[in-house]
């Protein structure tokens, strides 16, 4: 198999870009936290991400190629 | 009986459960009447586990490189030290990393050599384990060095780390332990023919991550500094411009504002806020990048590179002029009411913003021919999506907890909409999900096994608040009012919330984790990867993680018991009741909590 470079090296670069973003996003998350903040109540988060998630399956499911 | 895969192409979600097993997968669908019981349950789901050698092997060596790397990233004094390396007539002062660094840099290049040849590595893999089983103790053996190089490295490297200056026989030693350590380990995890026939068939790989690995080490330790004053620098400009955006924002609303830019301060004489660092939007657009990332890494082959990551900057940009919007309607809700201006909309308004603008770049991926290599006309309709059934409802009954939790955000008067909603989806979509259900014992015993672990798992929050508000709330109503929403309460505990739970969990996610044709999948189909990663969505969705996870298990076990998700939601019913009369008995609110 021949190896897919150039399209390989740019999804590492963005995957290592969006890790270290990642990082800077759970400091600040981390960070704030520890403050108490109200919009990162677990619950919160979890019915954000679960209504987030949720909906973007269905978006895929939408469009998603079937045999 | 086995049927060819391609005859299943209906929703198999009523069906009886049928031996379908085209790749390999083990299945956990019952063939007699003996294995319908617990026992024969267990046993089976105990015969899945860790028989293969190789399984075992690298469990043990994931476990170790996952402690070595905890162990190597304990803080210390200094991301780096100088290594003094003797010249001719003079010393050469080199960055020398501390054990944070080698733990970064080591994460970094296994990561990258994963990315960047998943394919062949995934090939090679699945060919050593079919050509051959795993020898008896030589991997054992390079494990056991491979533990002995890192803690020689944490010996040596830490305190030369606290002392600033080390020798280049230190060097020397850390450089010669460090490639120790990673070369056991590889050996211990994969037979080293493995890493010989992969290096093989790509040769650039190894070179190219090294370089990586390198590349890591330079940028964190001669740049780290660096990037971590200039961040500081990009907050601060960024908290000003949404500072001065929100001020001219709420100039055309309103003539009485109150601007000091000095102190962060925006608001009008009756309410004002302070933007702090977090607030000017930083998390969201991290939040946003990273999830719209993983989304273009996982669906790349369905997406135009590179004009997609054009939706990356598009979306910052989005989500920056959201939190503007976000704030300048913070301050004129605040002027109506403080209250549920800070602790309603402050707290849930980001996460809808956030919600609606990434879901309208994801559908914008989806229908834009720029971004979609599929057909955008080939979508079809919600009512025929084929996971509508299983999503939209708990979809329907968040969001209508999180819009509700903007006005009542102590005492949810509003729930009974939450029961309208959720039921008003469950009776729209109850034709396609025709649930049968054989009455038996077993799902209810799982019921309150489930209860027992909850309360066991479940960790308390402030009991005394919580309580104190749903008394005061409750109080606050008539008794006839109170006995309505008591009894709208129960019944979403008791119906509508296990099976809007139980459609989505263990009707759609664990079987979409067996295949991306869920509805292909009969239900009651085992594998560890739907088992569970569905129970610990299940767990990351209610604040008691563990708890959740662990009664998600069970509700799992229902459903592998006989193939039928209505007993999975039966045994979650009777949990959840099981549960409102303990409340309602010992006026224990802050369970419900």
């Amino acid at each position: 198999m021949k190896p897919r470079f150039p399209k390989a090296v740019l999804l590492t670069a963005i995957c290592l870009f969006l890790l270290g973003f990642a990082g800077t996003a759970l400091a600040h998350w981390h960070h704030h936290h520890h403050h108490r903040a109200p919009e990162l109540d677990p619950t919160l988060v979890g019915s954000g991400l679960a209504v987030l998630g949720g909906s973007v399956l269905l978006l895929i499911e939408r469009y998603r190629r079937r045999r | 009986m086995t049927i060819a895969r391609g005859a299943a192409e209906k929703n198999c979600l009523t069906e009886e459960p049928i031996s379908v097993a085209p790749r390999g997968e083990r299945q956990l669908v019952p063939k007699a009447r003996a294995e319908y019981t617990a026992f024969g349950m267990a046993s089976r789901m105990i015969s899945l586990a860790p028989k293969s050698p190789w399984l075992v092997r690298w469990v043990l060596s994931s476990l170790l490189l996952l402690a070595g790397l905890f162990f190597s990233s304990m803080p210390v004094s200094r991301f780096f030290c100088w290594a003094e390396v003797p010249l001719h007539n003079d010393v050469l002062y080199l960055p020398f990393p501390t054990r944070f660094f080698l733990a970064a840099v080591i994460a970094t290049t296994m990561t990258a050599a994963l990315f960047l040849d998943w394919g062949t590595f995934r090939e090679e893999a699945r060919r050593i384990v079919t050509e051959s089983t795993t020898s008896g103790a030589g991997w054992a053996v390079w494990l056991l060095l491979y533990v002995l190089a890192v803690a020689g490295l944490s010996r040596l490297v830490d305190p030369i780390s606290r002392n600033g200056i080390v020798t280049a026989s230190h060097v020397l030693s850390a450089t010669i332990l460090t490639l120790s350590a990673v070369a056991t380990w590889c050996l211990a995890a994969m037979p080293a023919r493995f890493w010989l026939r992969w290096a093989g068939r790509n040769p650039w790989l190894f070179p190219t991550v090294a370089a990586i690995g390198v590349l890591a080490y330079v940028v964190g330790a001669h740049y780290a500094p660096l990037v971590a004053g200039t961040l500081a620098t990009l907050t601060d400009s960024l908290e000003r411009s949404v500072l001065w955006m929100s001020f001219f924002g709420l100039r055309l609303f309103t003539k009485d504002v109150i601007f000091e830019p000095e102190h962060n301060l925006i608001g009008t004489h009756n309410f004002s806020v302070d933007i702090d660092r977090p607030c000017a939007g930083w998390e969201g657009i991290g939040l946003f990048c990273t999830l719209f990332g993983t989304y273009l890494w996982f669906y790349r082959r369905e997406l135009r590179f590179p004009h997609v990551l054009a939706l990356l900057p598009i979306g910052a940009v989005v989500l920056w002029y959201l939190n503007i919007i976000r704030i300048v309607a913070l301050i004129l809700l605040g002027n109506w009411s403080a209250s549920i201006a800070i602790q309603g909309f402050h707290s849930v308004a980001g996460w809808l913003f956030f919600n609606a603008a990434t879901l309208a770049l994801v559908a914008t991926s989806r229908r834009m021919r720029a971004f979609a290599k599929t057909d955008p006309s080939s979508g079809t309709s919600i009512h025929s999506n084929p996971a509508s059934p299983f999503l939209v409802p708990l979809i329907a009954i968040i969001l209508t907890a999180m819009i509700a939790r903007m006005f009542f955000y102590d005492f949810d008067v509003l729930y009974p909409l939450r029961v309208l909603v959720g039921g008003g989806a469950l009776w729209f979509y109850w034709r396609r999900i025709s649930l049968r259900w054989r009455p038996s014992w077993a799902p209810v015993v799982l019921g309150v096994l489930a209860f027992v672990a909850w309360s066991i798992l479940r960790r308390g929050p402030d009991a005394g608040g919580i309580n104190a508000s749903i008394s005061a709330g409750l109080g606050s109503l008539s008794p006839g009012e109170a006995a309505t929403w008591i009894m709208f309460r129960v019944a979403g505990a008791v119906m509508i919330a296990p099976i809007a739970e139980e459609l989505a969990f263990r009707g759609y996610i664990i079987r979409k984790l067996v295949s991306a044709e869920f509805e292909t999948v009969v239900p009651g189909r085992f594998t560890w990867v739907s088992f569970l990663g569905s129970s610990i969505l299940f767990g990351a969705l209610h604040a008691q993680w563990l708890a959740g996870t662990a009664v998600g298990m069970i509700f799992a076990f229902a459903l592998y018991r006989r193939g039928s998700i209505a007993d999975a939601m039966v045994s979650h019913g009777v949990a959840n009741g099981v549960l409102a009369a303990q409340v309602l008995a010992t006026r224990q609110w802050f369970l419900w909590g």
